[in-house]
């Protein structure tokens, strides 16, 4: 019976989680059968760990923990130096000048997922959980065992780096027409 | 607070709702734009970053945790029959290790035994007990057998298993040399035997409920082991 339990509640959190969470990894292995394998591999560890879980409310964090940690694993990462938000200020007026002088929408999808295929794996995994999986700066600074100013950092410049790239590509339209 | 802080925060946590920048966005027209189009910006993202997920992912997912949990079930299952399996052979072996040295010794000649039996003990050959003829024909007594004389200086004299029973196992010094003698209830012989192997040599000599071994050194005299088997002959009672 107990086995049964614990059999029910891992296949409701496959049911629930495993489709956001595979798109977490896709942007972060930029592969879908590597994608795949880490979720594989996540939701492996997860069941081993199961009885460690306590609040179904820190399921879903939880799970992205150990996925991150997976692909954290698989790529042998190492984290990168951060800036203080601070120091941006500067780099959020440059960038607002550009966007108004080419009057260019950001909306292109496929541009974007180009772009968001650019940026520096940190900030898109802080990103992809804050727009993906809907998680606070704070949050993120958990899952993460960080600070929030970090997360915050991290994901306005993955925005910043992405309206850049954006930018850019649109300009080299503009100007090959 | 002022527009470049604002467009920081919105960069930042485009769906903020931080009541100062709010306030804000009330009054400024700019930053109220910027906010919409970052907003805009991040639906855009959230649609982009939502690719198609594999057809079937739940499934296989669970198919393989499926396996990897039969899998551990039959790997525990099997252990828990290696140690079941560990468990009856160590307990059979401890609970019959006289019977594992019975079924070894059945392969061996009686003389084979008794000659072995004194080597694996050869330590009483240093005993100095000298044990009076009373005490000698108690240990003898449950095996229905005694002494009605003194046969020479008893210098130990105790139980043991020999083969498939037990019997008495006697060191006795006469004349200056060491003998023992191993009283083999239900050993029977028909005729008196003899063999020299290793460091001793012996003589079994029949009685009524089974034989007596006469085990001496290699250098011991000639006619030793014929006078204590001539004292036993004299002097032992079957009771």
């Amino acid at each position: 019976m107990i086995m049964d339990n614990k059999q029910h509640i891992f296949e409701n959190l496959v049911h629930a989680y495993s489709a956001e969470l595979y798109r977490f990894a896709f942007w972060q292995c930029k592969n879908k059968d590597l994608a795949e394998d880490m979720l594989q591999e996540c939701f492996s560890r997860a069941w081993k760990a199961l009885h460690k879980l306590d609040d179904e409310n820190a399921a879903r964090a939880w799970l992205y923990t150990i996925l991150r940690r997976e692909i954290a694993r698989h790529f042998g990462r190492k984290s990168s130096n951060e800036l203080s938000l601070d120091t941006l200020e500067l780099e959020v007026l440059q960038l607002d000048s550009i966007t108004h002088k080419y009057n260019c929408s950001l909306s292109d999808d496929l541009n974007l997922r180009q772009a968001l295929d650019k940026i520096p794996t940190d900030y898109r995994d802080a990103l992809l959980l804050q727009v993906l999986g809907g998680y606070s700066c704070e949050e993120i600074a958990d899952m993460s065992n960080t600070k929030s100013g970090t997360i915050m950092t991290r994901v306005f410049r993955a925005r910043q780096k992405l309206r850049q790239l954006l930018t850019d590509e649109k300009s080299s339209s503009a100007n090959s027409q | 607070m002022n527009c470049i802080d604002v467009h920081r925060k919105l960069t930042t946590i485009p769906s903020t709702q931080d009541e100062l920048i709010l306030a804000h966005l009330e009054h400024c027209t700019a930053c109220a734009n910027f906010a919409k189009s970052m907003n805009d910006f991040d639906q855009t993202l959230h649609t982009a970053a939502n690719v198609d997920v594999p057809d079937g992912l739940a499934e296989r997912i669970l198919l393989k945790q499926s396996f990897s949990q039969q899998h551990q079930q039959r790997a525990t299952r099997f252990k828990l029959y290696a140690i079941a399996a560990s468990l009856l052979i160590v307990a059979t072996l401890s609970l019959n290790i006289n019977n594992l040295n019975s079924i070894l010794n059945s392969s061996l000649s009686l003389e084979d035994i008794a000659i072995n039996h004194v080597s694996d003990e050869r330590h009483h050959l240093n005993d100095r007990e000298n044990i009076q003829l009373a005490k000698l024909n108690s240990v003898l007594q449950p095996f229905n057998i005694a002494f009605k004389d003194k046969i020479g200086r008893i210098n130990y004299a105790g139980t043991c298993p020999i083969r498939n029973s037990r019997g008495v196992h006697i060191v006795l010094q006469k004349e200056n040399e060491t003998a023992t003698l191993l009283v083999m209830p239900g050993e029977y012989v028909s005729n008196r035997t003899s063999r020299v192997k290793g460091d001793f040599k012996t003589v079994i000599i029949p009685t009524q409920n089974g034989s007596i071994a006469i085990v001496t050194s290699i250098n011991s005299q000639a006619d030793f082991e014929k006078n204590i088997e001539n004292t036993l002959n004299q002097t032992i009672q079957y009771i």
